[in-house]
This record gives structure tokens, sequence and C-alpha cells, in this order.
């Protein structure tokens, strides 16, 4: 069974005006995480909850990228995340 | 006073740059109270410069000192009571606590309100007694030790390890990694507040603080929690923001509990790295000087104790929204000499009027430099101001070099602001720098106003100058004759006329400390070639404090002996042939620890400008400089302290009585005719600090960025 991600309470995320780059906010600690276009899009997502493969497809369409090599780096981005406590997996 | 107007007490007004809670709960009351509400300032004495800036109290009040006894301070307030009623008191200083909660009853009989603990309730948890507090109720706190000889301070403090933090009884923090530092610390503490000190381990995690309010069934009426994001040197919390961390608000509620408390109060915690937990390091009974903070965030902790004390039932919002931040800034205002006289013969005032300031509306766009009240009061943030007052200029730029330069915020002086590269990279990438940001968005005149960056700037001032961009600045061959070791050396001229060089001594080694000892005997000034300047009572802290500029990697340091006087600063405009063409002199009146002027008048002394304008001459100087003199108070001799090469961090306060040194260098990079007023010598320069709001998240998005657009 697939396991699905999402984006902790604790953490807000805020776009920037452009649309393209925006900000992570853990609430508990004012500790900030500046996003880049792709991160922001996983992000996103991961407000609603997705999984990886899900995830790793939205990636390599929206920004023209390998579909592998999106998976690898979702997949370390989401360790991060986890760490920190910003998302919560879901099976 | 309208006798239909809401009116309250407060005290804390001072503290320059370690500010008192009162002007931040004034300010707190005047943004969020939202019906007419007038402020009867209360001070200790007539330089709590926080009283005097514009649009916070209706009248300014000197009281009696707590020390005098219970009888003396009701009386004075019973005096102010009857001429201007006030219907609460807040006392916002830990020491006034006590006495006022002793005299909340015959207060009340006054139909004057407070909201107290009980002193024994505050008392329990002072600084020297909260160790024992914790104990008793099972609370975290880091391993104290109250030292009551300060002879003994060394060897506990090795007991404890490094680093430590030596804390005064009352306030004060200091950390250190030595026992050299800790008995320098120690003696300084002491001599402030008594009592001997405390040595507290230093628990590695990051800071949190909690205001709350408490009512007088002793429950919670609002908490705000705030993590503190950009601390300085001195430890004090800079930049903050609101969080919501529920273990962090649990411990909060647990300790309120314990406490019997009623009123405001502040706890300090640290969150252990090692082991996740909070750990209480100071409960503080009264508002935060942060609190400012809580208005930002829409959940005004003091108009929240307002309307609980008073039972004025509005309904106020007790939750304040993620995220919002404050930094710290600096206010600063010209007063006139007559109120501040009026204040000390007559024990009450009415508040002075605000200035208005001009808009700017010409066609040139100028940045500036050194835009922080971060760790020192940055000369930029005058020089901002000070432009606004030349009708030439039409923008102003703030050039930083982080998130946390707090005149970023300070939307009423900058309309933009841009990170430019620091001194660790390279000249051609600030140089890059500088010709994208006047591509995208024009750029005329730049005014360097730190020290360091000096050289960076005439690296690249004839690239600037293809770019059609103006600098007024040194050569560096006159920039090294004001460096300390060239202007202090033995071989050079001593004597000015108007003024004298501070007899001095180089000191390269242990060795050369002690000559200098002997040479100047005690106490002996020791200053660092680049900062720094620390005075040593005996030999043996003259060996200490030369250990301790070897650890900030300074192999020459300037002893000279302390010349007691009072201080003045000149600060002058050089035009391109070395003449000085506009000048400004202060008297310092008020200056916080780190020597910097937080009070000043006006002067002329043409003397001593006249032997300036010479020495300045003979290096070939050209822009600003800010020349530091001291009087000695017997023999009358100035002499000079130390050159800065750049325009002093008070310059706004020549615009605002209209004497401009800024507008100057203008006029001589841009070549125009601008005229300058005469020097009024009526006014007084004061200075407080003032929390500006933010987001987070737009700290953030400037460091990512590298710029934002006010307006």
């Amino acid at each position: 069974m697939k396991s699905t991600y999402k984006l902790s309470s604790r953490v807000r995320l805020d776009e920037d005006d452009d649309g393209v780059s925006g900000v992570l906010f853990d609430t508990h600690t004012a500790a900030i995480s500046t996003c880049n276009e792709t991160a922001l899009v996983i992000l996103k997502s991961l407000k609603k909850g997705s999984d990886v493969d899900s995830l790793a497809r939205l990636v390599a369409k929206t920004f023209e990228v390998n579909e592998k090599d999106a998976k690898l780096d979702i997949v370390s981005l989401l360790r991060d995340l986890t760490t920190l406590e910003f998302v919560c997996e879901r099976e | 006073m309208n006798e239909n107007n809401l009116s309250v007490a407060l005290t804390g007004f001072g503290g320059l740059d370690n500010p008192e809670p009162g002007l931040a709960v004034a300010r707190s009351l005047r943004a969020g109270w939202n019906d007419p509400l007038e402020i009867e300032a209360l001070c200790y004495d007539t330089w709590n410069t926080g009283a005097w800036m514009p649009k916070i109290a209706d009248r300014i009040h000197l009281v009696v000192p707590i020390a005098k006894g219970d009888d003396a301070v009701l009386a004075r307030l019973k005096e102010i009571h009857a001429k201007h009623p006030f219907q609460a008191l807040i006392p916002c200083l830990d020491l006034e606590v006590p006495a006022i909660s002793r005299l909340s009853r015959r207060l009340d009989r006054m139909g004057v309100k407070t909201l107290l603990p009980a002193p024994e309730d505050a008392i329990a948890v002072s600084k020297a007694n909260l160790p024992n507090f914790c104990y008793a109720n099972g609370m975290r706190t880091p391993r104290t030790l109250h030292v009551r000889d300060l002879e003994d301070v060394p060897l506990y403090a090795e007991r404890f390890g490094f680093p430590l933090f030596v804390k005064g009884t009352v306030a004060g923090a200091k950390k250190v990694n030595n026992a050299t530092q800790a008995a320098y610390a120690a003696a300084e503490l002491n001599a402030k507040w008594g009592g001997g000190v405390l040595l507290q381990e230093a628990i590695d995690g990051e800071e949190y603080v909690v205001g709350m309010v408490a009512r007088a069934d002793e429950s919670c009426l609002a908490l705000s929690p705030m993590r503190k994001l950009g601390v300085n040197k001195r430890g004090k919390g800079v930049v903050g923001a609101i969080i919501d961390n529920p273990a962090l608000r649990k411990e909060a509620l647990r300790i309120l509990a314990k406490l019997h408390w009623r009123g405001p109060l502040e706890l300090e915690f640290v969150q252990s790295e090692r082991d996740g937990r909070f750990y209480l390091l100071e409960v503080n009974c009264r508002f935060p000087s942060w609190i400012f903070l809580t208005q930002f965030a829409g959940a005004n902790l003091p108009g929240l104790f307002l309307n609980e004390v008073l039972g004025t039932n509005k309904r106020l919002q007790k939750k304040g929204k993620v995220g919002t931040a404050f930094v710290r800034d600096v206010q600063e205002v010209a007063i006139s000499i007559k109120d501040h006289k009026d204040l000390k013969r007559f024990g009450t005032i009415k508040a002075p009027e605000s200035q208005k300031r001009r808009a700017k509306k010409g066609p040139l766009t100028v940045a500036v430099t050194g835009v922080s009240a971060f760790e020192l009061t940055q000369p930029g943030l005058g020089v901002a101001q000070a432009l606004h007052y030349v009708p030439e200029v039409g923008q102003v730029f703030a050039f930083a070099y982080g998130a946390y330069d707090t005149g970023l915020q300070r939307h009423d002086i900058f309309d933009a602001g841009f990170q430019i590269p620091p001194d660790d990279e390279s000249d051609a990438a600030l140089l890059d720098r500088l010709e994208d940001i006047q591509k995208n968005n024009g750029l005329d005149i730049i005014i360097p106003n730190l020290d360091g960056e000096i050289n960076r700037f005439q690296n690249i001032e004839r690239d600037l100058k293809k770019l059609n961009i103006d600098l007024l600045i040194p050569s560096k061959k006159a920039f090294k004759a004001i460096r300390k070791d060239i202007l202090f050396a033995p071989k050079s001229q001593q004597h000015w006329g108007g003024f004298e060089l501070t007899p001095s001594k180089i000191v390269k080694s242990r060795k050369d400390v002690r000559a200098a000892w002997d040479q100047f005997g005690s106490p002996l000034m020791l200053k660092g070639q680049s900062f720094g300047a620390t005075m040593a009572y005996s030999l043996r802290q003259a060996e200490d404090v030369w250990d301790l500029y070897q650890e900030d990697d300074q192999k020459l340091i300037i002893a000279q002996p302390v010349i007691y006087g009072e201080e003045f600063g000149m600060g002058v405009v050089c035009d391109r042939n070395h003449n000085v063409t506009e000048s400004l002199t202060i008297k310092k009146l008020l200056m916080c620890e780190q020597g910097k002027t937080w009070g000043a008048v006006s002067m002329q002394l043409p003397e001593l400008q006249k032997s300036l304008s010479a020495f300045l001459k003979h290096i070939g100087w050209v822009g600003p400089a800010d020349a530091e003199f001291i009087r000695d108070a017997v023999s009358d001799q100035y002499y000079l302290i130390e050159i800065n090469p750049r325009l002093p961090a008070w310059n706004g306060f020549g615009a605002m009585q209209g004497n401009d040194l800024t507008r100057e260098i203008i006029k001589i990079t841009s070549k125009s005719s601008i005229v300058s007023k005469s020097n009024n010598e009526e006014m007084l320069f004061l200075r407080a600090a003032e929390e500006l709001p933010t987001y987070a998240s737009s700290l953030a998005l400037f460091a990512n960025r590298g710029e934002k657009h006010n307006g």
C-alpha cells in the first residue's frame, strides 16, 4: 500500500506574490525555509496530501524532467521534511 | 485632561539601547485601545528618552525613586493624580512591582486601579530566588549559584565549566568562556546592581519568551509566545516572531499556576538541544519590552490588561497571528531645551508636539549603508532621516548586509532596500550588484556609513564614476592617516591649537601593557585598532583585557590614560579641496553602555572647529568625518579621541534643527547650489528604541531575493 504524505498542521506555506517561490514557516519554532519553484509545486501538493509517484509525475510534467530523477529528489526531500516533523506519513 | 478620556499612568521609559518596557506598553495602548486615552509618563529623571517620543505621552512627570519609601512614592502619585487624574497605574520595572503592590489598596481608594502579584510572590521569583522556587515546584531551570563575594567567582566559574552566564542580581547577563572573562563581567555587573552575581550554566538551545497577563483570580487571560530570531552580542532579542508551540504553552501555563500571579509577566526559556525540554531562565514581573509585537499580531496584551483592570468589557482578540514579527530599530527627535529644563524645574510638563517632515520630491536617488540598530545604532539611519529634509532627493535606498538590518523595516525613511555583498566577497561582486541596482531602479549617489567598508568603496570609486554614481569619500592616504596606530603614533604632531591628541602608547605585547600601565597609571583605557574600548583599574585587569583583545584577533591595541570630562562630537564635510564646508558640533549628554550618543545638545566651538579643519586639510581629507573629543574637567584642554571616516550616528539631529551635513554631501556630489540653513542651538537630541512590524516570511524573502520595495 502506498504511503501518502501531508504537510503537518504545524507548518504554513506562504506563497510569494510572483507565485514561483515561497516560504515554509514552522509555527512551533518560527524556523523558516525558503522554497524555489520546484519545492513550491511539491509543497502545494502536499498541502492536500500526495504520494511519491504522483509527486514525481507532477514534477516531471511541470518542469519537463526525467521522472526517475524527480522521484529520487522527492524521496530525499520527504525524508528531510519528515525528520523536521513538517510532513506526516500515512499508510 | 478631558474628563471623558481614560487616563493611564506608566513607568519604564528609560533604558536606551536596552529599552525599558514602558514605551512599548504606551505604543501598544495608543495603537490598540481605539477609544480616547491619555497617558501620564512617570519618569525618574528627565533623560528617560522614551517619554519624549512623539505621540506617546500626554504629560511627563518626575516621580520619586522607590528607594525613598512607600509613603514618599505615594505622596508624589497623589500629587500628580490631584491635578491629572488617572484611572490605572502600570508599573513597568521589576523593582517597582512589590512597592506598587504594597500601595495597591491605597491607590484603589484614590480611584487608581492596579493588577499586580502580592509582593512576596514577586520576590519569590526574583533572579536570586528563582532557583529555589523552581526546585520547590519541580520546574526545570539551569543550574544557578548566587556568589556574593566576587573573589570566589573564578573558583565557582571553573567548577561550573564554560561557557557560563554571569548575571546581575537585578538585570544584565554576560556569556563568558573562561575565568578571566567571568571575573571581569562579575565586577561590572556587581558595580551596577550590587549583591554579588549569579553564575548560571549555559544551556545550548533556542531562546523563547512568553508574555502573559493573569486575571485577579490568577487564571490566564492571554499569553503570547515569541521566539527570538535575532539576538545581539549583548543577548538582547532584537528580532522575534510570534509562534504557537503547544509544549511551550503547556509549560507556561503550568508555571503560571504555581506562581499565584496577577497582572502582566514575562517568562524566559531556553529549549535544550540535548533533551528538547524548556528550561525556565527568568520570570520578569512586568510586560516585556517587545510587547508592541502583540499589537502587530492583533492580540494586544496591554490593551487586554487595561480592559481587565478597568472592567471595560471591550471585545478584544486574544490570539495573535503566528509569524508576525518585529525588529527593534531607533527613533530620534529634537526637543526644545526649554521643555527639558521645565520638566526638571516643575516636575510635570505637557509632552511636546511631534515634528513634521517634508516629502521628498527631487530627482536624485541616494543609497545609504549602515542601516541597522541590531548591535549599535549605525549612522545610515540618521543619514536617511536627514535626506528627507533635502528637497533635491527623491528616493532613498537602504543598502543592507542581511535581512536583520533593522532599517529595512523603516518604510518612513527608505523607499526600497537592497542586499549588497559583504566584505568577504570581491570588489567586482559589489560593483556588479551596484550596477544591477542602478540599471533596474536608478542610483545617483551612495553615502557609505560604516568604517570597515570605506576601503571597498575606495577600490571601486572610479568604476562607479563611469556608471554616473557619485561618492564623496577620502583617499586611501587620508584614510590611513586617521587609523588609530598612525594617528596616535609618538611621531605624529600632537598639538593642533584647539586640541591635542590624547597621549597614547601602541601596545603589541604584554610587556607593552605593563609599560603603558607604568606610564599612564590607573585607570587605563585600552582600545582595539578596529573596535572596542575597555577601562582597566589594575595591572591585572589590563593584562586580562589584552588577552581578550588577542582572542578577538586584534594584535595591536592603543593604551591611553582615562581623561575625565565632557565629551563632544564634531561632524564635518570636506569638499574635494579638503576644506570643511559644513560642520555641526554637539555636547554629548546621554550615552548608552556601548558609548553611543542617545542625548545631546548642539554647540558652537569655533576654535576647535578651526583646528580640526586645519588637521583635515593637512591630511587631505575629502567627505564626511566624525571627530570625537573630550574636554579635561580640570584643565579645559580638548583632546581628540578618534576620527571616524563617515557621518556621525547622531547626524539626523542636524537636519531636524536646520544644520545639515547630509545636505552638504548632496550639494558637493551633485554640484548644486543648495543653501544650508543656520544652526539653532536651542534643541536637544534624544533617541529611543522603536519596534517595527514585519513578518518572519518577509525577512526570509528578503534574504532570498535581496531586495524589497516599500509603499
